[in-house]
């Protein structure tokens, strides 16, 4: 399951998109442009991305309400994106929903939509997994979570019938020790959530989510094994949050020590370091890809300023299937 | 033509509907082995005909059912799912309301959520406080789902197979008193009966009854009653589907009749007749000779003991009638 020096750098470009795009998101929320609720993904895009990356062809996926770069590299167009957060008529949901958020969705691509209800989308992902069953296809559902979200009573009536059905998903559980402003110790009678998989017999790792290539093998393998037919994986993803729970939370539960704590590591910085030292990325390499990303985000953004505003005909439909 | 129960005609439809569309399958409570085939009989045949796969048999939990039924048919397939009570439904809330209704919506009115939520409800068997309640009036106020509750067996087979083929959420409500005392002709070729059309069960000139499942049969004895000692002429409307409602059919009755019955058999206070009863009141006022009365239970839960349940807590034909009289006296009387 290792990569080719070519594909460690596709991943590195994907990295990058991820980290720009919620930069650029928040920016845009900071200038009153974003229509959306904004919960940032910095310092997580390696679990986000080195676990979207493992996805094939056919695979369905439920994304975090965090990671953005997910949608793009599955095969959204940054533009009808961009666009659909500014909650413009052309873009991506016309102004219906959060974009980046909750509530996308395209069967198509195999995503399905979340809810904004933190733990809801869980059930939905069980259901995905149960449809790729009695559909026969070779695939598997990768479907992320949170510990917050962990603690919901569906999440456990989910994995039990994922159990109890052999079903062929992934459960990609990001802890990054807070349930908004709740502390893990208040929430989370374990060190590891991923112990409790053994309640359900099916295999639960800790992995530091940092780090991205063990993102990627471990996810790949956990994929492999479930469109085998081996059944579900639990994958705990342990990763720093950077940022307060939200672009509106203002943040005052954590001592300045501990937002410093957390931003110690930059993943995407370990990861340079191993492109680095493997030849793969240098200096003038890393600037191309800075540029190129940077343009298409500008691209995007200027796209998104030139879409009109959605009104009521753009609301109205659509509640049930229309004919023709 | 053959007859068949209500229960029965519920397993038949779903049985032509797997055959004909491999998409299609059932997941709930106890439908395989269960009284031999869901705790009401309703997937009765089904796991040998159909086998393992696509008859599941779940772990007790309402919220992997639902959620998982939703995740399913967003991703292509039609799932059925049975709520073993509809008062089971309430756990259920949650993907239902904030998911599968609202999918297609969000995507611009492009991607379905093609699941049928089936659940036995109603009062009448004796099944207390937590398995006899109609819950309609919880599920009302969701934009992009479906409420079905048919009343005779021939408008349940056309009805479920309608809603397997509909391609959005549909809650689908039978009433467990009905399963196996409701006998009727159903057509052994197929039909389908449209959701979101409104039935006349009985045609006539003074008064409109809009009654719902069971109380159907309730507001038809009320009009031959009626017709018999008081020459009233009753005409009995079903919605059949409940949400979206078919206003035109009903706007047309009241407007010929100038006065209205509801019944229903939840809760008067913020049950569905309100509803019917604004819509009634916004557009056809001016044809009204009279208030239009709601008949329904009373503001409390099911009771256990039989005499209430049946006397006190539902709605009988002789509550129905009363309110007939009631409102046939208006408008110079009849």
């Amino acid at each position: 399951m290792s990569l080719s020096k070519e594909k460690m750098l596709e991943l590195y470009r994907w990295l990058l998109m991820d980290r720009f795009l919620d930069l650029k998101a928040n920016e845009l929320f900071r200038m009153g442009k974003l229509m959306s609720m904004y919960h940032s993904a910095l310092g997580q895009e390696t679990v986000d991305i080195g676990a979207g990356f493992a996805l094939q062809d056919g695979d369905a996926f439920l994304p975090s309400h965090r990671g953005k770069g997910i949608y793009i590299l599955r095969g959204l167009d940054l533009n009808h994106f961009m666009a659909g957060m500014f909650g413009k008529k052309e873009g991506l949901g016309q102004g219906r929903i959060p974009v980046g958020s909750h509530m996308c969705g395209d069967p198509s691509i195999g995503l399905v939509p979340i809810q904004g209800a933190i733990g809801s989308p869980f059930t939905a992902g069980v259901g995905a997994a149960l449809a790729l069953k009695l559909q026969h296809k070779p695939n598997a559902v990768l479907s992320f979570f949170g510990d917050g979200g962990s603690s919901r009573g569906d999440v456990h009536e989910g994995m039990n019938f994922a159990a109890v059905e052999n079903l062929p998903l992934v459960m990609m559980l990001i802890n990054n020790g807070w349930s908004l402003s709740v502390r893990s110790e208040f929430a989370i009678p374990v060190e590891h959530i991923s112990i409790r998989a053994v309640g359900y017999g099916f295999e639960g790792i800790t992995i530091d989510g940092r780090d991205v290539l063990k993102v990627y093998e471990t996810t790949s393998e956990a994929l492999h094994k479930a469109r085998q037919g081996g059944g579900p994986t639990l994958i705990e993803a342990m990763v720093d949050r950077w940022t307060a729970h939200s672009a509106n939370d203002p943040d005052i539960y954590r001592t300045d020590e501990e937002r410093e704590a957390a931003r110690k590591i930059d993943p995407i910085r370990e990861y340079e370091k191993v492109l680095e030292k493997e030849k793969i990325l240098d200096e003038a390499k890393k600037e191309e890809i800075h540029h190129e990303i940077t343009r298409l985000l500008d691209e995007a953004v200027a796209y998104a300023d030139r879409c009109s505003e959605p009104g009521y005909e753009e609301m109205i439909h659509g509640v049930y299937k229309e004919a023709g | 033509m053959r007859e068949l129960y209500f229960v029965e005609a519920i397993n038949e439809a779903m049985i032509e509907e797997m055959r004909r569309d491999p998409t299609v399958f059932i997941l709930g409570e106890d439908i395989r082995y269960g009284h031999g085939g869901g705790i009401f009989g309703a997937t009765k045949d089904m796991l040998e005909e159909f086998g393992e796969e696509r008859v599941i048999d779940t772990p007790l939990s309402e919220l992997a059912i639902s959620g998982s039924a939703a995740g399913a048919a967003y991703m292509g397939m039609r799932p059925i799912a049975e709520i073993m009570f509809a008062d089971f439904m309430s756990i259920c809330h949650d993907l239902i309301v904030n998911g599968a209704s609202k999918f297609r919506w969000a995507s611009g009115g492009e991607h379905g959520c093609p699941v049928v939520y089936r659940a036995a409800f109603g009062a009448g068997v004796g099944a207390t406080i937590h398995h006899s309640q109609s819950p309609e009036a919880w599920l009302m106020n969701a934009p992009g789902l479906t409420i079905v509750m048919p009343s005779t067996p021939y408008d349940a087979k056309g009805l479920l197979k309608a809603a397997i083929r509909y391609d959005d959420p549909v809650v689908f409500l039978e009433h467990k008193l009905l399963y196996r005392r409701l006998q009727e002709e159903v057509p052994e070729e197929e039909y389908l009966i449209p959701i979101g059309k409104a039935d006349i069960k009985k045609e006539g000139s003074d008064v409109t009854v809009i009654a719902t499942g069971a109380m159907i049969h309730q507001a038809l004895e009320a009009a031959k009653l009626l017709e018999e000692s008081e020459n009233l002429s009753v005409e009995v409307v079903d919605p059949r589907t409940l949400l979206p409602l078919d206003e035109e059919t009903i706007l047309e009755s009241v407007k010929k009749t100038g006065r209205v019955v509801i019944v229903h058999e939840a809760p008067v206070t913020g049950g569905y007749g309100a509803e019917v009863a604004a819509v009634i009141a916004e557009n056809a006022i001016e044809y009204l000779d009279g208030p239009i009365l709601r008949v329904g239970a009373p503001w409390c839960s099911v009771p256990a003991n039989r005499n209430l349940e049946r006397e006190h807590y539902l709605p009988t034909s002789s509550k129905i009638a009363q309110a007939v009289k009631q409102v046939a006296s208006f408008g110079g009387g009849v």
